[in-house]
């Protein structure tokens, strides 16, 4: 199973600008962009991170042939385990680096995950090649468009007909470096293999890590609790030869017969009081179900540089950020990761895509827009949408405009009566290249006065209560 | 005292007399405003004309713009839908939102974000299950310690405790409650709307008062 895998998250430029001024890269930078490679190394100790393009990474599955059955297998494992952290990305398996790289850019669609939907039913899946001659073709298919090359060279390009890696490769390198941008040069030159450089993995640090023997074994969270502590002093003293500090434990219990329990409680702020950690490691041992007595724990600390406290010259803000950020990180331990959460905008067609929750461990502060001089009523959105039937609403004529347009409907499906009709249809249609939806929306009032936001499901002849307006 | 506007107005209706000047038979307009409500529990209770959605989220905005960090907790089967919330000028990546499994576990979530002082208002979304879960009583989701707690945290730190639930009266959250109002909408002319905080309980001012704001409908909605 010798391949090389090219890994697209396409969330990730984004948080890591939150952490970049002006070229200058904060300690979170450094951090978002390891917790993401963590991901990934636990599929491949060998995994390079690509300084010129956030977001992409290159990594070798040789010698993995024992652990999976085939690269298909490996790269879906990969998949899931990147949806669970949350990432939204892009996966191509090959055999040349271009070949990968260009594979992964060309992909229409990303494989993404909403917490409380599941994984996006209209995302691609990855691409696994079979023969280098199948990825090298993809790979020369591919149009330059989707590469991030100068805007002025792409439509210089695209003028002489120059519109795919194929078309650019039949040019001359030198030819090219005369004519337009370096930028375009290197690009030929990486695409015809000419800078088809050996992966150069970034070797990760050694971790902190201790295993307490828990004997006999017990599963009282308290006792648990107090065998973790006396190995906390040793563990902080190695995180501080590194002089850094922890940014949260990962905690691994065993259960007789190789059952485990994997589990990570992360600090507010990275921290040097043992205090604080122990506390958060209480609450989610109490929440925790274990399914029967821990024989073993593995405690591995996550160090962090420290953050210097900033000296404010102006007024101190009334509330302690530090003191909310603390709390946060209860809740996040207590209710998971993706309790604590803030919403993100997508320029998207379909309501439930045109945002995406996003844990948040920080407490910014908040830039409102001034308010205008009349607002617009808000919308209660349902994660799931129900099916009419099951919302009560008033049933049946059929003078109904929406009822009309509803002759397909099974029989003992109600049909859906407003009182008035405020809005609609509006058709909103997505995922035409995987699981077509076309949806017609309609605001509509109701005897009682509610006013709800439904659609008709043109796909499964269905009508759905998606939200009301409150 | 505008308290006694009630009393008053059955012993002249009793004595069979009129009201003279129209002072007592309007309810008093006042702002329902962020320092109106700091340090306090406030209820919103929705009927089903109701627009208490989108007056607590004019609140988190106006926080936002004084400063103040605000939370959302709800349980997880329905949101605010954060477009909206965006078109009334919040900033969403500065509003914490805390989405546990159970409207009973929100409460307790609210408890530990009180507890740090670190925010200046927290809006409990009681309301936001499906319609198919309406069955339970918003008033069992939150135990009278806890409120009890959440109160005397409110005043401490100065901060507005706002609980979105259903129903009439009858389903209030109870006597902790320090300022408990209705919020009507009503359709206006224009394709706009007529929102109406009216106020029936008020530890501080007295009830019968009110505010009304006027909105657009979202997008679509005529």
């Amino acid at each position: 199973m010798d391949r090389l895998v090219c890994v697209d998250l396409l969330d990730l430029p984004e948080r890591l600008r939150e952490h970049e001024h002006r070229g200058w890269r904060g300690e979170g930078y450094r951090r978002a962009l390891d917790e993401a490679a963590a991901v990934l190394r636990g599929f491949s100790p060998r995994v390079e991170i690509s300084d010129d393009e956030p977001g992409i990474f290159f990594m070798d599955v040789s010698g993995l042939q024992s652990l999976y059955k085939s690269a298909s297998q490996w790269a879906a494992a990969l998949s899931g385990a990147l949806v669970a952290a949350g990432h939204e990305h892009r996966i191509a398996v090959g055999f040349s680096r271009f070949g990968v790289y260009a594979v992964v850019k060309n992909q229409p669609s990303a494989i993404s995950h909403q917490p409380s939907a599941g994984p996006n039913p209209n995302s691609k899946l990855p691409i696994v090649f079979r023969s280098p001659a199948a990825e090298r073709a993809a790979a020369l298919r591919v149009r330059l468009a989707r590469f991030p090359l100068p805007p002025d060279a792409l439509e210089a390009l695209k003028r002489l007909r120059v519109v795919t890696v194929g078309d650019l490769l039949a040019l001359p390198a030198d030819d090219l470096l005369a004519r337009y941008d370096d930028e375009v040069y290197r690009f030929h030159r990486f695409a015809s293999g000419e800078r088809d450089l050996p992966l150069s993995p970034q070797r990760p640090e050694e971790e902190i890590s201790e295993i307490i023997e828990v004997d006999p074994p017990d599963d009282n969270a308290m006792r648990l609790l107090f065998m973790l502590k006396q190995a906390m002093p040793s563990l902080y003293e190695r995180v501080a030869k590194r002089h850094k500090v922890a940014a949260g434990v990962a905690l691994e219990l065993s259960f007789g017969q190789s059952a485990k329990l994997y589990t990570v409680v992360r600090l507010a702020r990275p921290s040097r009081d043992e205090g604080v950690l122990m506390d958060l490691i209480r609450l989610r041992l109490d929440t925790l179900e274990l399914p029967d007595l821990v024989r073993e724990i593995r405690a591995t600390l996550i160090p962090a540089a420290e953050e210097p406290e900033q000296l404010l010259l102006v007024d101190r803000p009334a509330r302690d950020p530090a003191a909310a950020e603390r709390a946060l990180a209860r809740l996040r331990t207590e209710f998971g990761d993706h309790a604590v959460v803030r919403a993100r905008l997508r320029e998207r067609h379909l309501p439930e895509h045109r945002f995406v929750w996003e844990p948040v461990a920080r407490v910014a502060p908040a830039q409102p827009v001034p308010a205008g001089l009349a607002g617009t009523l808000v919308r209660r959105l349902y994660a799931s949408p129900l099916e009419v039937s099951s919302c009560q609403l008033p049933v049946a004529s059929r003078q109904s405009p929406v009822a009309t347009h509803d002759s397909r409907l099974q029989p003992s499906a109600p049909v859906l009566v407003p009182t008035a009709f405020l809005g609609g249809p509006y058709r909103l249609s997505g995922g035409w290249w995987r699981r077509p939806v076309e949806r017609d929306y309609y605001f509509v009032e109701t005897r009682r006065g509610e006013v709800l936001w439904v659609f008709y499901d043109r796909v499964r002849r269905r009508w759905f209560l998606h939200g009301r307006v409150e | 005292m505008v308290s006694a506007v009630p009393l008053l107005k059955d012993e002249i209706a009793r004595r069979g007399l009129r009201i003279a000047g129209a002072a007592l038979a309007e309810p008093a307009t006042r702002r329902f405003e962020l320092a109106a409500i700091q340090g306090r529990i406030v209820e919103l209770s929705a009927g089903t004309s109701s627009a208490a959605l989108t007056a607590a989220l004019v609140l988190v905005g106006e926080a936002q713009r004084k400063g103040e960090t605000a939370a959302w907790l709800t349980a997880r089967g329905a949101s605010f839908f954060p477009p909206d919330a965006a078109a009334l000028g919040i900033d969403l990546a500065a509003l914490v939102v805390v989405r546990v499994p159970e409207a009973q576990d929100v409460a307790r979530a609210a408890d530990r974000l009180a507890r740090s002082g670190g925010f200046g208002m927290v809006v409990l979304d009681l309301g936001a299950t499906p319609a198919t879960d309406n069955r339970q009583p918003t008033t069992s989701r939150v135990p009278v310690p806890l409120l009890s707690r959440l109160g005397a945290l409110a005043q401490r730190h100065n901060m507005a405790v706002v609980f979105l639930t259903k129903g009439d009266a009858a389903g209030s959250l109870g006597s902790l409650v320090s300022l408990r109002a209705e919020v009507v909408r009503r359709r206006a002319k224009s394709g706009r709307f007529a929102v109406s905080v009216e106020v029936v309980k008020d530890k501080r001012a007295g009830p019968g008062w009110r505010h009304v704001e006027v909105f657009y409908g979202p997008a679509g909605l005529r």
